[in-house]
């Protein structure tokens, strides 16, 4: 996710990252990373920049519109972690919601195609 | 292949919805046809160019990553022959070409695998064990990390009106991570011809430069 600012609330870090900031460290799913104390402020925001770099999360910076990305984990890991098909809601040509979790029951081949 | 209980999902890998919408419209489809303009098939599975495509069984769990997924082609007589196209063209983009392409002409041997785990199941030779599945994924150094953030940024930007702005992220995403066809591919694709040439290669430049057998890499199977 695109964000404006890199002092952000934890709220705002999980909404961008999917990553929940809780006592024992930034967490998802089974997985926690542990985390060195953050200097929270009064609007409970910190520095996003630490924790990307702990969780191995790349920042892409756009100097002319302000504007900052957040990669996933990488470094010495594959694209995918496990085998387990994760979290995944994409949309038909109508724009109606599709879980792919609906097809739970049955195989799938599941193409990507592109017009270019 | 659905009486089978195999379901083909297909998923446009478009920036722009729109450009995709005549293919999807001129080939109404029976099973679901979704979109995909934040390229998350990209960035959860390593789909590296179209058409790529990856196996679900009944239990959520992937039994083959992501790779090159074409469809059989159907008889020769049925199709527009391209070799003599190909044929004319000057000997290095022939090259090229037949280099791009050399990997997809065995396209029933996809089509009979995925027959065979209709059939079979689990007990499929073509079902890779959960380690296997890792293991065969994308590897995803830093810059490749690095490289998904750049494209994200390219996305945002051109969706909000500034394409122009858009296209050093799209090159250094390039730059990164240069063997995912999918970010050069769109980049290209989202280029106002009138611009003239935004990137320092055109596109058989640069699959000849990168690596040609990157581009549909061979199946493994």
């Amino acid at each position: 996710m695109v964000i404006d600012r890199l002092d952000v609330t934890a709220e705002e870090f999980t909404a961008a990252t999917g990553w929940k900031l809780e006592p024992r460290g930034a967490c998802q799913d089974d997985v926690c990373v542990p985390l060195p104390p953050l200097d929270v402020d009064a609007e409970g925001r910190f520095d996003a920049t630490v924790v990307a770099d702990c969780l191995g999360m790349p920042i892409a910076h756009d100097e002319t519109h302000g504007l900052w990305a957040l990669g996933p984990r990488s470094g010495d890991r594959r694209v995918l972690d496990s085998a387990r098909l994760p979290d995944l809601v994409l949309s038909d040509f109508d724009g109606n919601a599709f879980d792919l979790a609906s097809a739970r029951g049955r195989k799938v081949v599941l193409v990507a195609w592109s017009s270019w | 292949m659905s009486p089978k209980g195999v379901d083909i999902v297909t998923v446009a890998l478009d920036t722009d919805v729109e450009a995709a919408r005549p293919f999807h419209d001129a080939a109404p489809a029976t099973h679901a046809s979704l979109v995909d303009p934040g390229h998350e098939l990209v960035a959860h599975f390593g789909m590296t160019n179209a058409p790529f495509a990856i196996w679900i069984d009944e239990d959520g769990t992937i039994v083959r990553p992501a790779e090159v997924a074409f469809a059989p082609r159907p008889p020769d007589a049925e199709r527009p022959d391209q070799s003599s196209f190909v044929a004319q063209l000057p000997e290095r983009q022939r090259t090229i070409i037949e280099g791009m392409t050399a990997n997809i002409g065995d396209t029933d041997r996809y089509g009979a695998a995925v027959r065979d785990w209709a059939d079979r199941g689990a007990d499929s030779p073509y079902v890779l064990s959960e380690a296997e599945v890792v293991e065969r994924s994308r590897p995803r150094p830093a810059e490749f990390g690095l490289a998904a953030a750049h494209f994200e940024l390219a996305q945002h930007l051109h969706r909000c009106g500034f394409a122009r702005d858009a296209v050093p992220h799209f090159a250094e995403a390039h730059r990164l991570d240069p063997t995912n066809w999918s970010y050069h591919r769109e980049a290209l694709s989202l280029v106002d011809p009138e611009w003239g040439q935004v990137y320092e290669r055109d596109m058989l430049s640069e699959v000849e430069a990168v690596g040609i057998e990157t581009f549909y890499p061979a199946l493994d199977m």
